[in-house]
């Protein structure tokens, strides 16, 4: 299967990257192979996100926490992006 | 009562009779208010009547610091003003960054009410105890920068002069006050003081804001420098900039005049572009370990030369609002409107409106003086700012506001995206409900700010799902009264967090510096100057049918991108009108009830 994952900000400057295909075996995964397979092929940081950033499944957030609880399936988009935090 | 945060006292000058006064702050006041926005909307509530014309000497400016302001702990900045505003023609609010409120506290005041009109161009200096009102013909005319680099030898740093620039000469609606590259920005207080033939205002002050627990105090701002520091890591890599990228992701991203949601020349105006191509250095306010601001320059093209620091609502309003993709634009965009002392915001929402009205052909080539004032002209954006500052041609039109325009062109209401007068920042309320009220409830007109920044709270919190409406009146509420609270305390709103006020974690700070503990009192503080503000706004004549949103959010969905479908339809929106209502005790006209205002402490003002 194939996930496009986006990167925004500070999480586009540490993977070196603004966007990225991955694949993984098999029609259905959870975001935690996600973050291995992303922490294997760029810079990213899962712990960084996990604590304070903001990841969107398909455009809806989903809890970044429990990475093993957020199923993901092929053609899924993701982005990573800071907490907004104020106007 | 204080045994510090505050001086208790304020000057009140009255400039046609040259006589400064120096007056006293009712301790009661102060614990009631604050300081900063709520103070100085207790003072406005006292002494501007209803029928005050904002042009008019009867109108007064109220400026008014916060007991944290010049405080020695991180980010204690701020200072706020309360005016009638030319703009929206009713009670505004408004704050800024810079030195000016910190070196007012240190020259021994709280604050400084203007009355009436000089009888000619002056000045205002203001040296500890040594006030003078000086003459002014020099600067008459001259840009922000020029009275800057004038004044200067009166002070320390440009960041403790408040200037305006020709379009307050201009009397543009829009036009604000600076203080260094921080504005009192919306609703047109540069007009207001410029009506008062006053060109600046310097302050210098040689003492220090008293702490009740010198100690205590600072340990609670080293603990609110280091907080900050590591949360708001952010801020300082981008500043505000960094929301333009994720905005326009979640469809939430106006886009020429909110006819979309999502910009496609983004990738060209987000912050990390601007990180890599204009990025020069990062600025502080006062004392401020997060220094958001960031400093931009333009090193080739046509722009070349250009220095400013753009941010997030610039960003979008000159850029996005406009169909903008060119970022060095936008940088001599900001930068003309500091200099000229105009509000990058409603500028920006009124070139946009005129961009939309010239494609369609309400606007003629004859009109614009052949300046073709097509939606992704980047000259054409930056010329019609100095049009308006200066009112020429078209520009002279717009430099009048939504309000004037709207009475001039009703045909056209709908596409005029303002509340109250004021036009929205940049967040499409279709893709985040709680906005919607936002703009519409917020006692200024269509502000983010005052208004209460709901975005956060959407995204993060399931049962306030963006598209959500149940629960959505109550959010408000809460976010509402937390910055009614926060603008009056003095401190910038970015760095809140690092002093806690809240029970959990136990922030002590104001007690340390006041001697009195604020914080269990703070959300009723910020409930009472919200409801204040109400009641200034129900005398003025403003009741729930001027709480309505412009007719494109209301009647044309959003055609892309995330929030695709949505619109705020006008069953929507009163669902989560009424629930705001009734969740700060208002009857269905927006009215403060009685009850509410007893349990308030100010039923007396109804
Ligand atoms: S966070 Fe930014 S706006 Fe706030 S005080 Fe610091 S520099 Fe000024």
């Amino acid at each position: 299967m194939e996930i496009l994952v986006k990167f925004f900000l500070n999480y586009q400057e540490e993977a070196g990257i603004d966007e990225k295909i991955i694949k993984i075996p098999g029609d259905k995964a959870k975001l935690e192979q996600v973050y291995s397979c992303l922490e294997r092929s760029t810079d990213f940081n899962p712990e960084k996100v996990q604590k304070e950033g903001i990841v969107l499944l398909n455009e809806r957030v989903v809890n970044n926490r429990k990475p093993k609880k957020v199923e993901v399936k092929d053609g899924d988009n993701i982005s990573f992006m800071p907490m907004v935090s104020g106007g | 009562m204080f045994e510090g945060g505050y001086l208790g006292q304020y000057l009140r000058i009255n400039l046609k009779d040259k006589d400064i006064e120096v007056e006293e702050v009712a301790p009661e006041w102060q614990q009631k208010y604050l300081g900063g926005r709520g103070l100085a909307a207790r003072f406005y509530y006292e002494e501007i009547e209803s029928d005050t014309e904002p042009l008019s000497r009867e109108n007064k400016l109220i400026f008014f610091t916060g007991p944290l302001t010049g405080a020695p702990g991180p980010a204690t900045t701020k200072i706020g003003a309360a005016t009638k505003s030319p703009e929206t023609r009713q009670y505004l609010c408004t704050n800024s960054g810079g030195e000016f409120g910190p070196h007012l506290k240190k020259a021994g005041y709280d604050g400084i009410i203007l009355e009436d009109k000089a009888d000619k161009p002056s000045y205002i200096l203001i040296k500890d105890d040594q006030i003078e009102i000086r003459d002014a013909e020099e600067l008459w005319g001259k840009t922000t920068f020029e009275v800057n680099e004038i004044l200067q030898e009166e002070v320390q740093q440009p960041e403790q002069i408040l200037s305006c620039g020709p379009a307050a000469e201009n009397g543009v609606v829009c036009s604000c006050l600076q203080i260094g590259d921080r504005s009192l920005g919306r609703g047109g207080t540069g007009a207001v003081l410029a009506s008062k033939n006053v060109k600046a205002i310097a302050v210098e002050g040689s003492g220090e804001v008293p702490v009740s627990e010198p100690d205590k105090f600072k340990q609670a701002a080293r603990e609110a420098i280091s907080y900050v520091r590591d949360s708001k890591e952010n801020h300082t890599r981008y500043g505000t900039a960094q929301y333009t990228g994720p905005m326009n992701e979640f469809g939430a991203y106006p886009t020429r005049n909110f006819q979309t949601g999502v910009f496609e020349g983004v990738d060209t105006i987000r912050a990390e572009h601007m990180k890599e191509n204009y990025f020069k250095k990062n600025k502080a306010c006062h004392r401020c370990p997060v220094a958001c601001a960031q400093y931009c320059e333009v090193q080739e093209g046509k722009y070349q030369g250009a220095k400013s620091d753009p941010e997030y609502e610039t960003i979008g309003t000159l850029g996005g609002m406009c169909g903008v993709d060119n970022f060095a634009a936008i940088v001599r965009g900001n930068e003309l409107c500091d200099e000229l002392g105009i509000d990058t915001m409603s500028v920006g929402a009124i070139i946009a409106l005129a961009m939309e009205l010239y494609e369609k052909g309400e606007i003629t080539p004859e009109e614009t003086g052949g300046l073709k004032l097509e939606f992704g002209n980047d000259e054409a954006m930056v010329k019609m700012i100095e049009k308006i500052a200066y009112r020429e041609g078209l520009g002279d039109k717009l430099a009048e506001g939504m309000l004037q325009l709207a009475e001039e062109m009703p045909e056209h209401e709908d596409i005029m995206m303002h509340v109250k007068g004021l036009p929205l920042a940049a967040y499409d309320p279709r893709a985040f409900y709680g906005n919607a009220l936002t703009y519409g409830t917020s006692s200024r007109g269509a502000c983010h700010n005052v208004g209460g920044w709901s975005i956060r709270a959407e995204l993060l919190k399931e049962e306030h799902d963006r598209f959500a409406v149940a629960g959505k009146g109550q959010l408000l509420k809460s976010i509402q009264d937390t910055r009614g609270y926060i603008d009056s305390l003095g401190i910038c709103t970015v760095v809140r967090s690092g002093y806690g006020f809240t029970a959990e974690p136990e922030g002590r700070a104001l007690e340390y510096l006041t001697g009195y503990n604020f914080t269990p009192e703070l959300m009723e503080i910020g409930e009472r100057v919200y409801t204040l503000e109400r009641l200034i706004l129900n005398r003025e004549g403003r009741y729930r049918e001027d709480d309505m949103l412009p007719g494109r959010l209301r009647k044309e969905k959003l055609p892309e991108g995330q929030a695709e479908g949505h619109v705020i339809s006008d069953d929507i929106y009163n669902q989560m009108l009424d629930e705001y209502f009734s969740a700060r005790g208002w009857d269905d006209e927006g009215r403060p009830t009685r009850e509410r205002l007893k349990e308030l402490d100010i039923a007396h003002l109804q």
